[in-house]
């Protein structure tokens, strides 16, 4: 009956109420804990206060996506937000107390499970683009490749298409107007670090210079501090 | 038993935000001392499958630039000193980078636990806070950390009481939450930041006297007193810090400042998204009101707050 596995027993539990609901999860059965301890950990089902355990633990991870990920959840509108974050809870654990990455998670997932839905694929990408961009002013990456003398991707640069110029679609959005309806043009939206606001509309050429002369995956590593 | 050393004597304190600091305009000149929670200096990287954390360079340098005239102390929640599964060693390395940039007179952390396992390896983030159980094995995990917390800077580390929700913790020798504390800071040295809000929700939440739990409690060990409000869910008192001391907490923290010898700081905690809700004016009020405890026990004792020169 080690510690370790009534931790584990605990974060199974509520991982499970927090992402389920009511009724969802049980005392994993391979763990070594002793007649007691089941005996508490399947007494807490039914104990209001493990209930609000597991509230704080969905509300706080809500928190961050609605802090967060603001344009996506525009995007769904106020009816679908409660169950796209509700379908993403379910889905996807708990992996951090920071905002971004767990905005980033949610916004993968967005992009990945939704992608049928006009222009939230997009926006969730735009949104994802943004967060590595920020991230990138703020701990420069350091290029551990020797480059030869070309043009290169910023490692933590993205090219995003949207199906709308970006101007009416972004603009729609922050106004909570209906969204402009999908065209048939493509419009490249370019997002990198030291670009103003971290982003700017793109060219076609550019857009097809960047899908060419993306750098292979970065090792994250930083430059030595001065 | 590990000897407890008193740390120096600051006063009345308020946690640095960011996002606060044109906001609370000349209240900070009012303040003794700086708490700083490295958790929100922080992002996250992902480094070969690993997270890494790293402090925003330009977040820290204005955290150390703007508390530059004042003494610093450091609280902090991402450490998991109570993870069986082992704690966060990345959280180390951020204390140990800003303790060498901006030494700290003090840190403390939760009792709790963040970090485990799943059933089959893998790692796993709680994403709230859990509890200990009260057990032997729970105390002979956290003791020898605390005392390495205590010996890695050479500076005291408190232990903070935490708010929890879940009924009938796992207990050894009928021990509680105050005999937990007791054992903890009398083997492993440690102090105690004693978060009277927390108290009084689970003395609340769980139907105890929080008087008759506090007198059992060693405060000969409080350096470090938090208060702070919070709001009511399903009939439970809820530590989110969101609003007013409420008058029960202030009554604990008149009852416990003369009995804490040893007491080095009091604290009102609002979260940074609370203060549209709480207000500039009402947290300068609590710091007033946190004030007036403080120099009772500062004129019965003829103390002087700490305030270091530039």
């Amino acid at each position: 009956m080690p510690l370790a596995d009534l931790q584990r027993a605990l974060g199974a539990l509520v991982a499970a109420r927090a992402a389920g609901g009511p009724g969802a999860g049980g005392v994993p059965v391979d763990l070594d804990l002793s007649v007691e301890e089941r005996a508490w950990l399947r007494s807490l089902g039914g104990s209001p206060g493990f209930q609000v355990t597991c509230d704080i633990q969905r509300w706080w991870r809500e928190t961050k996506l609605r802090w967060t990920a603001r344009l996506t959840l525009a995007v769904l509108g106020r009816e679908e937000q409660g169950a796209v974050i509700a379908e993403y809870l379910a889905a996807v654990p708990c992996a951090s107390l920071f905002f971004a990455t767990e905005a980033s998670a949610f916004l993968d997932y967005v992009a990945r499970a939704r992608g049928e839905r006009p222009h939230l694929a997009a926006i969730a990408r735009f949104e994802r683009a943004l967060l590595r961009a920020r991230e990138a002013e703020i701990e420069p990456v350091a290029l551990d490749v020797c480059l030869p003398d070309a043009i290169h991707a910023h490692p933590a640069a993205s090219m995003v298409e949207f199906a709308a110029p970006p101007e009416r679609l972004l603009g729609a959005l922050l106004a909570r107007q209906p969204l402009p309806a999908v065209e048939s043009g493509r419009f490249p939206i370019l997002v990198a670090p030291g670009l103003a606001r971290l982003w700017r509309p793109a060219t076609l050429d550019e857009a097809r210079v960047f899908a060419s002369r993306r750098l292979p995956e970065q090792s994250g590593t930083r430059p030595p501090s001065p | 038993m590990r000897a407890f050393i008193p740390p120096p004597v600051l006063g009345v304190g308020f946690t640095y935000q960011q996002g606060l600091r044109d906001a609370m305009g000349p209240h900070w000149e009012a303040l003794d001392f700086f708490e700083l929670s490295p958790d929100v200096l922080c992002h996250e990287r992902v480094v070969g499958g690993t997270r890494v954390l790293d402090y925003h360079p330009g977040l820290l340098a204005d955290a150390l630039r703007f508390t530059a005239d004042r003494p610093v102390v450091v609280h902090g929640l991402g450490l998991s000193i109570g993870s069986a599964s082992g704690w966060n060693e990345g959280y180390l390395r951020i204390l140990d980078t800003l303790h060498a940039r901006r030494p700290f007179l003090w840190h403390s952390e939760h009792l709790a636990f963040l970090l485990t396992t799943s059933p089959d390896g893998r790692p796993v983030h709680t994403g709230v806070p859990l509890p200990l159980p009260f057990t032997d094995e729970a105390l002979d995990l956290v003791v020898p950390r605390a005392a390495a917390m205590g010996d890695r800077y050479g500076r005291p580390f408190l232990m903070e009481n935490f708010t929890y929700y879940l009924p009938g913790l796992p207990a050894d020798h009928g021990r509680d939450e105050v005999a937990f504390l007791n054992e903890l800071t009398e083997r492993s040295g440690c102090g105690l930041l004693l978060d009277l809000y927390n108290f009084h929700c689970n003395a609340t939440n769980f139907g105890f006297d929080s008087y008759a739990a506090l007198a059992r409690l060693r405060l000969d060990r409080v350096v470090e007193i938090h208060v702070a409000g919070g709001a009511v869910h399903d009939g439970f008192l809820m530590d989110v810090h969101s609003r007013e001391v409420p008058p029960p907490v202030w009554d604990l923290l008149d009852w416990v400042v003369p009995r804490a010898p040893h007491l080095s700081a009091i604290v009102y905690e609002v979260l940074e998204e609370a203060v549209p809700l709480v207000g500039v004016e009402a947290i300068a009020r609590q710091l007033e009101r946190a004030r007036e405890s403080w120099s009772r026990r500062a004129a019965a004792r003829g103390d002087r707050g700490l305030r270091a020169a530039g």
